[in-house]
């Protein structure tokens, strides 16, 4: 089940029919259980959040979404968006989203994914979402 | 106006008459709002265009329980000239926002700032807060 309360609109998560979908709409509504007891139903695209599941991350998905990348002995960077001054040739100066292929020094697992070099650790795309909105001000474009 | 692909369930905003919002409903038209009149709960939808973001200042950060320390340590160097807010201490978390004290490289005196980014808005603050913490922050307005 996802986490309804960490979600924005525009965030890209498993939807019912196993297939991606795109959140656009989020609520919370006042119900009662069976006990006639007052609680509170969080709800994605006018469904309840049970069915829906995060959109795990991958190096398949980030290549199909068309992020440019640069390939390490140790690690693979995805460049999410450059930085102004960048050279066009600096596939590291922006935002990133890094996967390790082995453990690194700051402690993080081989397979994790990493956002701009080491801040926090990312496992899905509303993750990754998420953290470049809160950086840059504005949406990263995705389409599937 | 709020840009509503910022907003998450529960972030605070400003309504058509300067009133102070939580958000409880989000599409790309309208946003959900609860508020609270008389200790009635009430809730109603208002079109994205009149819902404004909280900016957020030194005096909002006290006002929903966060402090600069009283005794302050004021470093050389990168860091100098900032004062890291303390979160009421029975969170027991730590958010590492500075309050910039005076005008220092590309930073103005009165940012507060989170790792290299400004912070201008509450919303922004309770969304950065649910990232790093994995908890909502408690705010009552």
């Amino acid at each position: 089940m996802i986490d309804v309360l960490e979600l924005q609109l525009g965030n890209w998560i498993i939807g019912p029919d196993s297939k991606p979908v795109q959140v656009n709409r989020l609520e919370v509504i006042d119900a009662v259980d069976s006990r006639k007891r007052p609680i509170k139903k969080w709800l994605v695209n006018g469904l309840l959040t049970t069915d829906f599941k995060e959109l795990s991350l991958t190096i398949d998905l980030l290549e199909e979404l068309g992020f440019p990348y640069e390939e390490t002995e140790d690690e693979i960077i995805f460049l999410l968006e450059k930085d102004n001054m960048a050279k066009p040739d600096d596939n590291r100066s922006g935002i990133t989203v890094t996967y390790l292929k082995k453990q690194n020094e700051k402690g993080y697992d081989a397979g994790d994914f990493q956002f701009c070099d080491g801040l926090w650790h990312v496992r899905a795309i509303d993750d990754l979402q998420r953290l470049f909105i809160m950086f840059t001000g504005h949406p990263l474009e995705i389409h599937l | 106006m709020i840009n509503a692909t910022d907003l998450m369930l529960g972030n605070w905003v400003k309504g058509p008459i300067g009133s102070y919002l939580q958000v409880n409903n989000v599409n790309a038209e309208y946003v959900g709002v609860s508020y609270t009149i008389d200790r009635i709960g009430c809730s109603e939808h208002i079109e994205v265009e009149k819902i404004w973001p909280i900016p957020l200042t030194q005096h909002l950060m006290e006002l929903i329980g966060w402090s600069l320390p009283k005794y302050q340590y004021f470093p050389h160097g990168e860091g100098a000239g900032t004062v890291t807010y303390v979160p009421e201490p029975k969170k027991r978390t730590f958010v590492g926002l500075t309050f910039v004290l005076k005008d220092w490289g590309v930073r103005k005196k009165g940012d507060i700032v989170f790792g290299n980014k400004v912070i201008e808005f509450l919303h922004e603050l309770q969304n950065i807060y649910r990232w790093e913490t994995g908890t909502p922050l408690d705010i009552t307005l």
